[in-house]
């Protein structure tokens, strides 16, 4: 019965507002070596992704031992048993296809879009690689440097380069995630190949992976080629994972790095819960409630009436363990960069006594639900959203029901994680300044 | 390593498993008019996800047109959602937000661009907010001056940026005194001169039906395109695409191999950036360049990265390009460096460009590169908006309509010795501006073995170094 009233009022409210879900079909199903495996069809277009993921990332690396899941990455284009150095990009190149892996705190993957008639090529060079990966002294060392030459072009030579890095080792310190996944260079100079070794046995098992595959296939014929490349890959130990506890309002940390940079910036970053929080939705709302689009609070005030920020963003970085809530701000040449940062801390603690307007957190929400239309557009997004939920999640059905928990989320609920998280015991102010 | 399948079949994994049989590939069906006040109507019809794109290209009426005021299209563009008859700068800004959408306006070398991005359920609202800004604009003094100030802090910023500064540097010496030397987002100087009339001028000029490309992307039928067009685009002034056409510019790109550096203090990297001018879009040989340049430096399996990154890890990545426009544009070769190898970088960058005149390619390498090109086609039909910007390139560069019909066979159809043809015939390695933002310190004498070197400051100006 009260089922009943609910599918009404649903019915209703999809009249009046034609509300927008997620519906996603998918079949999954864990091999007997717990390689965890998700299957989507959308025939639309000729093409499929196949997009691995294992559940590993900078938080696993010891101190010490920084940058090693990222090199490691590199090193999985190295080659195997059955396929050369750089070959696994010939094949997928030589196939039309597009390819590329990325490493963040918590994950690594990989992912390939090919034309559909060359999917089981693309299994048999994903399975090679877990299976039987090369990693050899000549190959590790040239793309260390290769790694050394991303990490001088993206952080070191960039302006502001480092920020994220400077962040993260003030508002962690001592924490998971107090360093980012391309590691310092030292520890990278210090890298050995033992390391790689260890990190691929340890990780790189089909335990540990969850392997998305989406777009124009058959899934009973889809499932009999992963079984087959697949199915005799060694299971590995089980993985003990324990990591340090997440740490909430530590005090207040002020710091200023000088750059060679013409305009000051400040970021300020207050510690925020894991992904799978129920707060998650709500922090992301705010963000956008605060600085999102030019008609947010902060842009509003800063950019628009003050003319003392050329720009400003808000966004969350979420994590496994725990995340960032961020505000950043680049001052206008002749700007105080000091009023900028009070401007921006005392419009983030009004939020925590003034509950946001209906308006407001409508307009949030429309973001969102567009956002996230836009991001299952391509059968490749769809696949990355899947692995996503199932890796953080635990459950891959997650994905349909991410509509309706933004759906849900009070204006009160946006004051309460407002003043819980964004207060300054919980934060680390980062100022930018030229050299 | 052998596996014993259900069927007793034993699997080989030494070799790569065979391709299915290929799908066709045909590029979709769009609707395509000209209505009589001179619009070009694209309606590109696919309902995959719920939403709905309204793009709008003014041809011929970008950066190129700038005159001295380099920056007056995109800062006229800028300045579309900046104000109307009805609407303030933030009530628009509050209106599109709301809905969740965007409106994005700025222009290019080739054209002034506008577009709508909405879910379907929120295109009236959004159909109306765009025709308001691109029909009703009254450019309001304080938002001009706000706006200014904002470009001019976005280009002291960017000379923070070794991308930016190698850039505009090659622009510079590559086009001399043609309307490309110039940075399309303007520089300090030339946003200070530009006045509320220069961009009433620019606006009435080249917003015309004539010149419109108007393409309704995604969710929404032709009927539907039709009558939005109707109701909402059919007040604008007409006027054709060729009445504000600029004389072709003569260029020089015989100049011997000169080296210039934009000195960038404390730089841990050399920022590398050598060429000469390229080709236009519509450029015969297009397609046989594309071959050609991909296997050079266009993909990771290319020469020139594969030599710099996989073989002596002195790169991150190494790409070459042509980038063409309605006029030709620039080929370059980009690599970051670190600083002590930028002379061995140049040199095998160099030995390469020489090495593609002068040797026919091996069959099997080339056949890897068609592959490739003709493999990657379809992965960029899966979204409307990547169809859209394919039809809309036809349009802006004044295309065949079969061309993406006949694409793959043209790939297919390349030679080894169309690629040496090709390569002899635009590749100029006796030729090149050869520039690096780095630190000049230590470059300047690194360099000299490849010609003059000159030494500049991030304003672009000679620099003396003691």
């Amino acid at each position: 019965m009260l089922l009943k009233a609910a599918f009404i009022l649903m019915f209703f409210l999809s009249k009046t507002t034609a509300r927008f879900s997620v519906d996603i079909e998918f079949r999954e199903f864990t091999l007997p070596n717990g390689l965890h495996v998700i299957l989507h069809k959308d025939n639309t277009n000729p093409v499929v992704a196949v997009n691995i993921w294992y559940h590993v990332g900078a938080k696993d690396e010891e101190k010490g031992r920084t940058g090693v899941a990222h090199l490691f990455e590199h090193m999985m284009f190295q080659g195997s048993e059955n396929v050369g150095k750089a070959q696994h990009i010939e094949y997928i190149n030589n196939a039309g296809g597009t390819m590329n892996g990325t490493t963040n705190l918590d994950r690594t993957n990989y992912f390939q879009t090919v034309p559909s008639n060359q999917l089981e090529l693309v299994l048999w060079l994903e399975s090679d690689r877990m299976n039987t990966l090369k990693v050899t002294q000549e190959n590790f060392d040239n793309q260390r440097e290769v790694v050394k030459e991303e990490k001088r072009q993206r952080y070191d030579n960039m302006p502001y380069g480092n920020r994220w890095i400077e962040i993260s080792k003030r508002l962690f310190i001592n924490q998971p995630y107090e360093w980012m996944p391309i590691g310092s260079m030292e520890d990278l100079d210090n890298a050995k190949l033992e390391y790689a070794q260890e990190f691929y046995k340890k990780y790189y098992v089909p335990n540990n992976a969850v392997l998305v595959i989406a777009g124009d296939i058959d899934y009973e014929e889809t499932r009999k080629l992963v079984e087959k490349y697949f199915g005799n890959i060694q299971r590995g130990a089980d993985i003990k994972r324990s990591y340090g506890e997440i740490i909430y309002n530590q005090g207040e940390i002020v710091d200023t790095v000088y750059d060679n940079i013409k305009l000051s910036a400040v970021y300020i970053a207050y510690k925020i819960p894991g992904i799978t929080d129920k707060t998650i939705p709500s922090l992301n709302l705010l963000s956008r409630i605060l600085g999102g689009g030019k008609s947010s609070r902060l842009f509003n005030e800063l950019v628009y009436r003050k003319k003392i920020a050329k720009s400003v963003s808000c966004f969350v970085f979420d994590n496994e363990l725990g995340g960032m809530f961020v505000i950043s701000a680049t001052a206008m040449p002749d700007a105080d960069i000091d009023e900028i940062e009070n401007s921006i801390t005392s419009i983030v603690e009004e939020i925590h006594t003034k509950l946001p307007s209906e308006h407001e957190l409508n307009k949030a929400k429309n973001y969102v639900e567009n956002a996230i239309v836009r991001n299952m557009e391509t059968v490749l997004q769809k696949a990355d959203n899947l692995a996503f939920y199932k890796t953080f999640f635990g459950d891959t059905s997650e994905i349909n029901r991410v509509t309706e928990k933004y759906h849900l989320v009070t204006a009160k609920e946006i004051s309460i994680v407002s003043s819980t998280y964004l207060n300054r015991n919980n934060r680390v102010v980062l100022f930018y300044k030229p050299k | 390593m052998t596996y014993q399948t259900l069927s007793q079949e034993v699997l080989d994994r030494s070799k790569p498993p065979k391709a299915g049989p290929p799908k066709d590939v045909t590029f979709p069906e769009y609707y395509d008019t000209t209505l009589p006040n001179g619009i070009n109507l694209i309606v590109i019809t696919n309902n995959k996800i719920p939403a709905v794109s309204v793009r709008l290209v003014f041809k011929e009426s970008g950066s190129y047109h700038d005159g001295e005021k380099y920056g007056l299209a995109s800062v006229t563009a800028e300045l579309l959602t900046k104000g109307t008859v009805s609407r303030s700068a933030e009530e628009i800004a509050e209106q599109i937000d709301y809905i969740g959408g965007s409106i994005s306006s700025d222009s290019d070398w080739d054209g002034t661009f506008l577009s709508l991005s909405v879910l379907k359920k929120h295109l009236p609202k959004g159909i109306e907010i765009l025709s308001d800004v691109l029909q009703n604009p009254v450019f309001p003094e304080d938002e001009i001056t706000r706006i200014k100030e904002q470009r001019i802090s976005s280009v002291i910023q960017n000379k923070s940026n070794p991308d930016y500064l190698s850039d505009r540097m090659f622009s510079n010496v590559v086009f001399g005194n043609h309307p490309y030397a110039h940075p399309s987002e303007g520089t300090e100087q030339s946003i200070k001169s530009i006045s509320r009339p220069d961009i009433i001028n620019f606006y009435r000029k080249h917003y015309k039906s004539g010149k419109l490309i108007l393409a309704f992307v995604g969710d929404i039928t032709r009927e539907e395109a039709l009558g939005i067009t109707e109701k909402y685009f059919s007040n604008l002034p007409s006027g054709d695409e060729n009445e504000n056409k600029l004389k072709i510019y003569l260029l020089d790109d015989t100049k011997p191999n000169s080296v210039y550096i934009v000195d960038k203090p404390g730089a841990v990297q050399a920022n590398t950036k050598l060429g000469n001018i390229g080709v236009k879009r519509n450029n015969p040989d297009y397609i046989k360049i594309m071959v050609m340049n991909t296997l050079l430096g266009g993909y990771f399996g290319s020469r020139i990265n594969y030599l710099l990154r996989e073989e002596h890890g002195f790169t991150y990545g190494a790409r070459s390009g042509f980038d063409s426009r309605i006029y030709p544009g620039e080929f370059s070769v980009n690599a970051d460096v670190r600083t002590e190898v930028t002379d061995t970088s140049v040199s095998l960058i160099i030995s390469e460009l020489k090495r593609i005149r002068e040797e026919k390619v091996s069959e099997d390498e080339l056949s890897k590169v068609k592959n490739y090109l003709s493999g990657i086609f379809p992965l960029g039909l899966e979204t409307a908006n990547s169809v859209a910007s394919r039809v809309i390139g036809l349009k802006l560069y004044n295309l065949p309509k079969d061309y993406y019909n006949k694409y793959i066979s043209e790939i297919m159809s390349v030679t080894a010795e169309d690629v040496l043809e090709t390569a002899r015939k635009y590749i100029k390695p006796d030729n090149l501006a050869i520039v690096v933002s780095g630190e000049a310190k230590v470059l300047k004498n690194m360099l000299a073995k490849f010609g003059e070197v000159k030494v500049f400051n991030s304003d672009m100006k000679p620099l003396e170094l003691n």
